[in-house]
């Protein structure tokens, strides 16, 4: 006997489909137009590659400076190691928020950047012989800090070459500090070019350990501890119970007025992620703000952006009405210093919170199952 | 089915499910151990966060936590044969739950379904050679399945799920480079057939699954249904343990043969024969357990009433529960939330100066992530917080916190009162004028503006 026997999972499988083929209760069907893969490629090559090319370009010219300052310790020479100082450490503002794989595989952040910086324990190094970088003990006398103390804490530049010319140590040690952050950029670039960059572009999905996951987690962490708390907030007193400014804290505080201008610069380059606007790269311009866009809900998607891009533009003008010395502004002006802190936090809760959640990354970077 | 009390089951069901039980068990504590969660889940944290009543739990030590997983997977072996099943149940239910109780963090609604099924184990006798047991031994843990998945589905039906298809319209577009299916998951009508046919899926299992006519249609729908989701989602175990557990619907027929049928698999052959022989010659006459029936009977109905009962205090607490999340744990409400928040806290000392808490110092990123969007995890750490201060500075210090939440993918907004004294509020009375309403929207911008007025009005 034949009979044709309709499985009812099936016909409730297709009855499903059919009714909801037909079924849109927005009245538009969304459909997400943003391709993750093309973002990951604009992104790898032409920002991070290419900010990592820039960062290790800066730090060439600055072993080069420090190089003459070691055989001319002119003034001359030192306002020019002071300028090649200043533009690599710009350039770090730019590339620190790519702290993830080969960065961390190096600690590359604690290494470039940990301040203050611990200017006896610099003195000592300066006269120690077997100094070896690299090592946990030396994290707070290395890296661009330390720069700032031996090239700036004597505000003159002829004195600066005076010391370097009565003691020659000086700019030896310099030489050695960037010498090794130019190894250690050249490292981390190098792991890129070589085989991360297209694992990198290859993981396009959203999962744990995803590209978009590490780098939308490191801008985050960045963001918020890095760039609001350290070069902002601990600055201004936040964590202290008297609400005392720390003048001490300040990014580049020798340098007196560079600590504004690192903070504007960390600003811009979270714009520059988030936008997707590389620099030179005429044309392309894939960034989260897109991914928004193309989400296709008003509220998560389109709305979300607006006000992101609203608060982006509010705490790049409230940045730039700070003042350098950073050092004394916080001690003068310590309520303005809170409001732009303020506008900066907002950015935190849009992009940590509310980004997050829309693009459905998993903000912690530990794995763990859900429900 | 109508059943007397005196009425009997065959035992195979039960011993299908005791064996499978065991075996995910054993996989899913090995699993555990080999991801390294124990350091990172139990061992590593500053602090923990103890379910309420359950503080007195002694924090394991390295010693302590290599006991507890011990005990997890010999229990699950123990489980695997046929003598000391119960005792090993109850070993495994014991260090499973004391692990599970000492962090609110890792609250997973399969890790209590987990331990209420080890608990049924270590009561239900499930071996073999007995042959038969009382009806409701095999219908206590078939009625707990069918009401995980009727809370499950009912808990689907609030509006984000249906009228918005959320979270899934958030979450299935991350799967749009998936091979095949991918493109799909960018359309929003498909979100809206995922969230409609998993409510629906849900509210039908229990007749799908109890009905003999339907379970051989429904059956396979099941497990097409739970591992979509182990694909799409990152849930674990969970999909293979409801595919397993869910077999105890299955006819005695369909289990004899499948205990057969792994019976005969290798090694076990001579022992199987050795059991069927056993079985027919049982001296152990089934029915005859240590309490008499209605005493057994009596404490399935009422640990049935717990069941039904525990999902409901959900409903206790006005306001949306998405928010206050009052009963939300041990309520079968699974996958329903996109809930993002992000937590600042601040120290106030008796002069009235205040400093902001580095979080990363005292929570793991996971901590951090479950308590800075679940207000009695907020209030808690409130509390941890505030005693460590008192002990650093000698005097009696506030807490306060500013929370952002973000639900289902609307904009983040104020979730508690940053002007509330954390540590004047206990488990209990942490709603009132300690969360802000959700329909009250106040976001990041607007709070430096209102900050002076919220400080008066809450007496700071």
């Amino acid at each position: 006997m034949t009979r044709i026997n309709l499985n009812p999972s099936l016909f409730i499988g297709l009855l499903c489909l059919v009714i909801f083929s037909g079924c849109d209760p927005d009245g538009t069907d969304s459909e997400i137009d943003f391709d993750r893969s093309a973002y990951l490629e604009h992104l790898g090559d032409e920002i991070i590659v290419s900010e990592y090319a820039q960062m290790v370009q800066m730090s060439e010219d600055l072993v080069l400076a420090c190089d003459q300052l070691t055989t001319d310790p002119s003034e001359a020479q030192v306002v020019l190691t002071r300028q090649k100082l200043k533009e690599a450490y710009l350039q770090w503002q730019r590339v620190a928020y790519f702290d993830f794989g080969p960065a961390i595989d190096r600690a590359l952040s604690e290494t470039a950047n940990s301040f203050p910086t611990d200017a006896e324990k610099v003195e000592l190094a300066v006269y120690n012989e077997n100094w070896t970088p690299g090592t946990p003990i030396t994290l707070d006398n290395i890296g661009l800090p330390a720069l700032d103390y031996l090239l700036n804490a004597n505000e003159s530049a002829a004195g600066t070459a005076q010391e370097m010319a009565d003691n020659p140590l000086r700019a030896l040690h310099a030489r050695r500090i960037a010498a090794y952050l130019q190894s250690e950029f050249s490292a981390v670039y190098a792991a890129w070019t070589g085989t991360y960059l297209e694992s990198f572009k290859a993981s396009d999905g959203t999962e744990m350990g995803s590209s978009m996951g590490e780098v939308l987690n490191a801008f985050n962490r960045v963001f918020e501890r890095n760039v609001r708390k350290n070069k902002l907030g601990l600055p201004s007193g936040i964590s202290t119970f008297t609400q005392t400014p720390q003048p001490d804290l300040v990014e580049a505080p020798y340098a007196a007025d560079w600590s504004v201008d690192f903070i504007h610069e960390a600003l811009v380059m979270a714009d520059v992620i988030y936008r997707g606007n590389a620099r030179d790269v005429v044309g392309t311009s894939i960034g989260l703000d897109d991914y928004l866009n193309a989400l296709g809900d008003y509220e998560y998607g389109v709305g979300l952006n607006n006000d992101i891009d609203a608060q982006l533009n509010v705490a790049l003008a409230s940045v730039i009405t700070l003042q350098d010395p950073l050092a004394l502004y916080v001690t003068t002006n310590q309520q303005e210093a809170f409001d732009v802190y303020a506008d900066i936090q907002a950015l935190v809760v849009l992009w940590k919170v509310d980004m997050m959640s829309s693009l459905g990354i998993l903000i912690t970077y530990l794995d763990n199952d859900g429900d | 089915m109508p059943f007397k009390l005196s009425d009997d089951l065959d035992i195979a069901p039960l011993v299908t499910l005791r064996r499978l039980f065991a075996l995910l068990t054993l996989f899913s504590t090995l699993r555990f151990i080999l991801n390294d969660w124990v350091s990172t889940q139990i061992l590593d944290p500053t602090v923990l966060f103890p379910f309420e009543g359950f503080r007195w739990l002694p924090r394991p030590s390295e010693t302590g936590a290599v006991l507890l997983f011990s005990g997890m997977i010999v229990g699950s072996i123990g489980m695997l044969f046929e003598k000391g099943h119960q005792v090993a149940a109850a070993l495994f239910f014991i260090c499973f739950t004391y692990v599970e109780l000492l962090d609110k963090s890792n609250y997973l609604n399969h890790y209590y379904f987990v331990s209420l099924m080890a608990l049924m184990l270590a009561f239900i006798p499930s071996k073999a050679s007995r042959g038969a047991v009382p009806w409701y031994f095999v219908w206590t843990p078939r009625l707990v399945l069918c009401l995980v998945y009727f809370y499950a589905g009912f808990a689907k039906l609030n509006s984000d799920w249906i009228t918005q298809a959320l979270p899934l319209a958030i979450w299935l577009p991350q799967h749009s480079e998936m091979p095949v299916i991918g493109s799909l998951f960018e359309h929003r009508w498909v979100a809206f057939a995922f969230s409609w046919i998993g409510a629906l899926f849900d509210l039908i299992s229990p007749i799908g699954l109890i009905v003999n006519r339907f379970r051989k249609y429904f059956y396979p729908i099941l497990v097409v249904f739970h591992v979509l989701t182990w694909v799409l989602f990152p849930i674990g175990v969970f999909p293979w343990v409801m595919i397993a557990c869910t077999t105890i619907f299955f006819s005695d027929n369909w289990h004899n043969r499948f205990l057969t049928w792994t019976a005969r698999l290798g090694k076990w052959r001579a022992r199987s024969e050795q059991i069927a022989i056993q079985s027919e010659s049982d001296t152990e006459k089934p029915g005859t357990f240590l309490l008499p029936r209605q005493w057994s009977f009596g404490i399935a109905v009422v640990f049935l009433v717990f069941q039904v009962v525990i999902p409901l205090r959900s409903y206790a607490t006005p306001g949306p529960l998405f928010w206050h999340e009052q009963g939300y744990r041990f309520s079968w409400r699974v996958m329903l939330m996109e809930k993002a928040g992000w937590a600042t806290f601040y120290i106030v000392d008796a002069a009235g100066n205040e400093q902001e808490v580095n979080l990363d110092d005292w929570l793991s990123p996971n901590q951090q992530k479950a308590m800075s969007t679940q207000p009695d995890m907020i209030v808690d750490f409130g509390h941890m917080l505030g005693e460590a201060w008192d002990q650093r500075l000698g005097e009696s210090v506030r807490v306060r916190s500013e929370v952002w939440v973000s639900l289902n993918g609307r904009r983040s907004q104020l979730f508690v009162n940053p002007y509330v004294d954390l540590r004047t509020l206990d488990g209990t009375d942490r709603r009132g004028d300690y969360l802000v309403p959700m329909d009250s929207v106040i976001r990041p911008v607007n709070l430096h503006g209102i900050r002076e007025s919220l400080k008066q009005s809450n007496g700071w």
